[in-house]
């Protein structure tokens, strides 16, 4: 399952590639699916934390939301899949070549979820130096780790809130500066970590530490389908998907095309998008309505409120798009003393949008 | 059927009884969209006994995870082997790799680590296991099918775990006369001549093979009808289930069920069954009752009550038993808080002559009503509350981490296996006689998890006043209750008693709980309240017990009526001893030990002295009035109340 290349050790993963059900048929949801779009759209959200009773589709949705997120171009043979486009955000390696005049080789490559499973180790997710060929060469040679692997993707963590303290604190860093830093045995390397960090936690287990809630950009409660109807719909499209996988997604192969194909567009539509001054005053007085504690929830909001825009093809945010997507950046910032159960009041919001 | 293996297995259809955990087990085994099955029951009831036959008619093996099980033997880990000689990484396999295409069996699943039970069912569900550890990152497929058992049914186990279970049967113990002596008469049988047992039961158990083979093809094709699906989102709504994996594992279980029997339409009947197999578990509880008007209405939505025919018919005892059961409960739960009111007051009168007998024991007061534990539900309050990460290199070896300490608590394995790829490499450039070489970056540490205990210190006062108005039934009561409620083993109980003649330790801090029961029903009583004495005692004492034991949460429960009436020096007559006692009591300054003052005034009684001293010492405080409501809600209005009071 390993082979040895160029001193170092790269996997081939033995696993088939797991049928996923599909992400456009999940029943409902649709705060979720929302929230996991925009995130697609603008990765400078910040990604999203999913808080949700037992057995309401949250791994199933982010885990099958590799089907439908976009190509983008990497460098090839690059292990931090690094932009060719900024050569900025790029890792030493690349940025070396770059520097040297060596034009890199480039392929489209579709982003992907990788999952960082709950026994992950340390060294595994910042990955280690590989001392063997620094020590052979002089030359350093990364060992690279799961935040690698994530750079330009979605990490996602089923069950963050259970996850070793200390791993939290590696994510976080990386998550906050985009930027994995690894300063072990007198040796100092770093490499770009940017990812959407999409996290999912049943409020049942425990909650999570407030320093890691107020990185998730956005935030959505959700809960089961109450309606009898729903509840069938959902039985129905599950069965048949388990009876006869690889038909179901071929059956609904266009519904996924056309979904990515509407992230595309809305990725590329993003950059024109344009937000007036007075949208951007509703956002602070929003933000100051509601009490929160510095700048990230405004900065959240706008970005969200373009993307927001971009997704329904328009190049201009409306205070729809404000409405829509506040709830899911400010629910899990309201400020809360210990045991007091706010929540978030929609009325309220309306109020203080004057809708 | 892999009769090589171990020929003289306990053939499957000769378990008595136990048809829920049986069909249980074979739907599980026809269909593959069932992965979970978890059995509850006490102990000795032939819970593994029928999961391991199950692996023989299938002709799969049993992996069996062992309590103590590390990350590293459950995934897989590197290959020490390969590494060492040809400094090749390869995955050593783990119990989920063994597991693929078998049977995984955990035993006290309640008691797993949740990490690990969460890291199992995942790899289960999901059909494969993904590795990020020690130099490895890889992931592999694993099909198989988790039964687990529990001890016993009201042990905790999360709800987000319970609702990954598909299926989840209760099992009693075989109680009526004749089902004993034709398990034991069976057993006997069988000792007698292991082959001859088996060759009688080949047949039947070939049948069932049979049987499920059958069900599986008619699985296979089968797409449940709308009016099966409706009827199913109905019954899952009525009862309130969250989530809509039971809606899909119900659906799923009725379909097999039928298909057991052959059919391809799905009745009446299967779906009962199948609600009650899949949906029981699934229901919300409250403080450990049933919320159960829902599930008559479940009934009452599939088209049947519980006197209904179709529910008597069903095909043994235990299955009907079972369907009534949280019916029964509900009625305990409700008759039975009752039924120990009239005893405990019952209790009280009789003790008008008998001074120290144990007063029945009645609803307690709940430690950690207001730590974050708490808050959590009841969940955390019991055993997991005690664990923790310990740094003092005792506890139990969870798992292994980079270290940057000078003396590492070493993990030799993850060390070993940490160094193993170079050291092919470091052979060739050093010369040493070392088999293996290790250098400091491959150093791990351990991490430790200790499950740090309590102490309770149970401080009472046995001057006359309290013997005056009977209330030592009571307070012994309360005292029992409140060790019934919280003591889990490990933890230690103090009893220290005090009045004019003497305060005496008469129980050091000990596991010895069963000691307290002797103490309670002989205790030496005296006239007047030396509570000011007893307060330093008290403070002596733990200030060097928490030096002693620093992991430990300490509870002292102070037992008196606050009637100070005896100062620190007992001539001393200028002192008002409840002032003296007052000011003791507010210059206490133990952090990690909490108080709880248990007042044995009446509560409509004026003086309250004891409450002064619960303020003064910081102490949660209750009345043994308090203590004696039934309903929890009560409870909590009347915490509510004091602490508005407070």
């Amino acid at each position: 399952m390993f082979f040895k290349e160029n001193g170092n050790f790269r996997l081939i993963i033995m696993t088939t590639n797991t049928l996923l059900f599909p992400f456009v048929r999940v029943v409902g949801q649709e705060k979720m699916k929302k929230a996991l779009l925009l995130n697609i759209i603008d990765p400078g959200i910040g990604g999203v934390l999913i808080k949700g009773e037992k057995g309401t589709a949250k791994s199933t949705s982010v885990r099958s939301l590799a089907q439908i997120l976009p190509e983008r171009p990497t460098v090839v043979g690059c292990p931090f899949h690094c932009d060719p486009r900024y050569p900025k955000r790029m890792c030493m390696q690349c940025q070396e070549k770059v520097n040297a005049g060596i034009q890199l080789e480039s392929k489209m490559m579709p982003m992907s979820v990788i999952e960082l499973p709950l026994s992950a180790t340390e060294d595994r997710v910042s990955g280690t130096l590989d001392l063997e060929h620094v020590l052979k060469t002089g030359e350093k040679k990364f060992e690279p780790g799961v935040l690698a692997q994530a750079n330009g993707n979605v990490l996602y963590v089923d069950e963050v809130n259970l996850l070793d303290d200390h791993i939290i604190d590696l994510l976080l860093d990386s998550a906050a500066m985009g930027v994995n830093y690894i300063e072990r045995e007198g040796v100092s390397f770093s490499h770009p970590a940017k990812f959407i960090l999409v996290g999912s936690m049943n409020p049942e287990e425990g909650s999570l530490r407030p320093q890691l809630l107020d990185r998730f950009g956005l935030c959505v409660d959700i809960e089961g389908e109450k309606d009898v109807n729903v509840r069938m719909e959902v039985i129905e499209r599950r069965m048949e998907f388990d009876r006869n996988p690889e038909k179901y997604l071929e059956d609904c192969g266009s519904d996924i095309e056309a979904m990515r194909s509407k992230i595309v567009a809305a990725r590329e539509l993003l950059p024109e998008v344009v937000m007036d001054k007075k949208i951007v005053h509703d956002i602070v007085m929003t933000s100051i309505h509601f009490n929160m504690e510095g700048h990230r929830a405004d900065i959240t909001m706008m970005r969200a409120a373009k993307a927001n825009a971009a997704l329904e093809g328009r190049k201009e945010v409306t205070k729809e798009d404000l409405r829509t997507i506040a709830p899911l950046v400010l629910a899990h910032r309201l400020k809360k003393r210990a045991f007091d159960n706010v929540t978030f009041d929609e009325k309220e919001l309306d109020l203080c949008l004057g809708m | 059927m892999s009769g090589n293996v171990n020929p003289t297995y306990y053939p499957f259809s000769a378990i008595y009884g136990m048809h829920q955990a049986k069909k249980a087990l074979m739907c599980a085994m026809a269909n593959p969209g069932i992965k979970a099955v978890l059995i509850r029951g006490p102990s000795g009831t032939g819970k593994t006994l029928v999961a391991r036959s199950l692996g023989h008619i299938t002709g799969k093996t049993i992996v069996n995870v062992p309590l103590n099980v590390t990350d590293e033997q459950l995934f897989g880990c590197l290959d020490i082997e390969t590494a060492v000689k040809e400094g090749r990484i390869c995955l050593q396999e783990g119990l989920l790799n063994r597991a693929d295409g078998n049977i995984l069996y955990m035993d006290d699943i309640n008691l797993f680590e949740h990490r690990i039970i969460t890291g199992v069912i995942d790899a289960v569900l999901s059909r494969k296991v993904r590795i990020e550890r020690e130099n490895m990152s890889t992931s592999y497929d694993v099909d198989t099918v988790l039964i687990a058992t529990m001890n016993n049914s009201d042990a905790y186990l999360s709800p987000s775990i319970l609702d990954h279970f598909d299926i989840c049967v209760n099992i009693d113990s075989e109680s009526d006369e004749t089902g004993r002596t034709e398990i034991l008469l069976r057993g006997l049988e069988y000792d007698a001549d292991p082959d001859a047992f088996v060759e009688k039961y080949r047949e039947q158990d070939q049948e069932i093979h049979d049987r499920i083979v059958n069900a599986s093809s008619i699985v296979e094709e089968h797409m449940p009808d709308e009016n099966l699906r409706r009827t199913i989102a109905e019954v899952c709504n009525k009862m309130g289930i969250d989530g809509h994996r039971g809606d899909l594992t119900a659906t799923n279980v009725a379909i097999t069920l039928a298909a057991m029997d052959g059919r391809t339409d799905v009745n009446e009947d299967d779906i009962v069954e199948a609600s009650v197999l899949c949906l029981n578990h699934r229901v919300k509880t409250v403080r450990g009752r049933r919320v159960d008007k829902q599930q008559k209405l479940a009934r009452s939505t599939v088209g049947f009550n519980t006197e209904s025919p179709a529910i008597t018919k069903l095909p043994h005892e235990s299955i009907k038993k079972d369907d009534v059961a949280p019916t029964d409960a509900v009625l305990d739960a409700e008759t039975g808080p009752s039924d120990n009111k009239d005893e405990s007051r019952l209790g009280s009168k009789e003790a008008e002559d008998v001074i120290t007998k144990i007063g029945e024991t009645f609803k307690t007061i709940d430690l950690f009503e207001d730590t974050e534990a708490g808050r959590r539900g009841q969940s955390s309050a019991r055993g997991k509350r005690f664990q923790q990460k310990s740094g003092d290199r005792a506890g139990r070896y969870i798992g292994s981490r980079m270290t940057e300490e000078k003396n590492p608590d070493l993990a030799f394995d993850a060390t070993v296996r940490a160094s193993a790829p170079y050291q092919i490499k470091r052979h060739q450039e050093k010369d040493t006689d070392m088999a293996v070489i290790i250098e400091k970056s491959d150093m791990r540490e351990k991490i430790r998890e200790t499950r740090s205990s309590s102490t309770f210190l149970f401080a009472v006062d046995t001057s006359g006043s309290l013997i005056i108005r009977n209330r030592m039934v009571a307070v012994k009561g309360a005292i029992l209750s409140l060790l019934k409620e919280h003591y889990v083993k490990k933890d230690r109980v103090g009893f220290l008693t005090f009045n004019e003649k003497a305060i005496t330790m008469l129980l050091q801090p000990s596991r010895e709980v069963e000691v307290i029961y002797k103490l309670l029903d002989d205790l030496a009583i005296g006239r007047r309240t030396p509570l000011s004495g007893a307060l330093q005692y008290i403070n002596d004492y733990m200030s060097m017990y928490v030096k002693k034991r620093p992991n430990d949460d300490c509870y002292v429960v102070l037992v008196t009526d606050g009637e100070a009436n005896v100062p620190l020096d007992p001539n001393d007559e200028k002192t008002d001893p409840l002032k003296e006692a007052l000011e003791i009591a507010g210059k206490i300054n133990l952090p990690t030990v909490k108080w709880i003052v248990i007042d044995t005034e009446k509560r409509y009684d004026t003086v309250h002295h004891s409450k002064e001293f619960a303020d003064a010492l910081h102490a949660r405080y209750y009345t043994l009035d308090d203590l004696r409501i039934e309903t929890y809600e009560e409870i909590n209005l009347v915490r509510t109340a004091n602490a508005k009071i407070i």
